[in-house]
């Protein structure tokens, strides 16, 4: 197995998910998974020294998504038009995560209350819940401190249990 | 106020269920494209190796290029100043000498009247002992091979 297929079978599908959340469904996230994966590819022979691989490529994958929407956003005129992609910029837990059983209503609102989440609590929750970084891997994919990254977790998780508790 | 383990129940309710899997042969085509990068790339692990190799073959060239320039210096300079360069000499080991006066003593060096060598010798070591400066060994090669 080269290395290449040896990082895709470690974050290949993990990484995907992140970019269907923060990219939404479709090609788009594909097309950038792929050019990841490029970027990896001419990194190879560095990632060897890299302390956290998958701190690193999920901040890869991160620059890598913000660099697509920044093109996209760019290509598109029109105040109008970038207002009505702010869906994409927020990034979607319910594009990426698998729907709930119809019985699963509980978790249906939870996910609703996790979409309503602020970005950057979003985005942590997302990946500490469904990626399983810990708290200094995802401040380092994020660029923030550890203690950054807890905290925005902790505010996240907090209001979906509010929300839940509201609920019942 | 929470209870002990509440947001251990959100984090994994919501862990529950799961991530949507990623589309099939996205996974091919994703690294035939990062393979056709890595086939162009710049730096590939033979070119990497390659270029390991050279820098080595180019240090190793000048390093022995400095030295050999220093030796042909040192030549030159002991030719054109004979006077500095033996002062640059290091000062001679008595153990440097002491074979060689014992050779110059028993005849064996091939220098004809050896005994007038020897003297010679003697004098000079006097002559540098009075001056606290001992003679390089090199210097007293350099001075025997006249006696022939």
């Amino acid at each position: 197995m080269t290395e290449l297929e040896d990082l895709y079978e470690r974050y290949g599908e993990k990484l995907h998910a992140y970019l269907v959340f923060r990219l939404g469904p479709g090609q788009d996230a594909e097309d950038v998974l792929q050019d990841v994966f490029c970027r990896l590819a001419r990194r190879v022979l560095g990632m060897r020294l890299v302390r956290d691989p998958r701190a690193f490529v999920f901040r890869v994958a991160r620059n890598e998504a913000n660099r697509f929407l920044r093109r996209k956003i760019g290509r598109r005129a029109g105040e109008q038009e970038m207002s009505s992609r702010l869906d994409i910029l927020t990034g979607s837990l319910r594009a990426a995560v698998a729907e709930p059983a119809p019985s699963g209503e509980g978790l249906e609102v939870l996910l609703s209350a996790a979409d309503a989440l602020p970005q950057e609590q979003k985005e942590a929750v997302f990946l500490k819940v469904f990626e399983g970084l810990t708290f200094r891997e995802i401040g380092a994919a994020c660029g923030i401190p550890a203690d950054t990254a807890a905290s925005r977790c902790r505010y996240g998780l907090e209001k979906l249990r509010k929300a839940l508790e509201e609920r019942k | 106020m929470n209870r002990p383990g509440e947001r251990f129940d959100v984090e994994r309710a919501l862990g529950s269920l799961g991530l949507k899997p990623a589309p099939g042969g996205l996974r091919d085509r994703t690294l035939a494209a990062a393979g056709r990068v890595r086939a162009s790339a710049a730096l590939t692990p033979g070119k990497a190796l390659l270029g390991l190799v050279a820098l080595a073959v180019i240090a190793a060239a000048s390093l022995g290029d400095t030295a050999v320039s220093r030796a042909q210096a040192g030549r030159l300079r002991a030719m054109l100043e004979p006077n500095k360069a033996a002062a640059e000499v290091r000062p001679a080991d008595p153990a440097d000498i002491e074979p060689l006066l014992a050779e110059v003593a028993s005849g064996t060096t091939g220098i004809d009247g050896a005994g007038m060598g020897l003297g010679v010798l003697t004098r000079l070591l006097e002559s540098r002992r009075a001056a606290a400066a001992v003679p390089a060994a090199a210097e007293l090669r350099e001075i025997l091979k006249g006696w022939d």
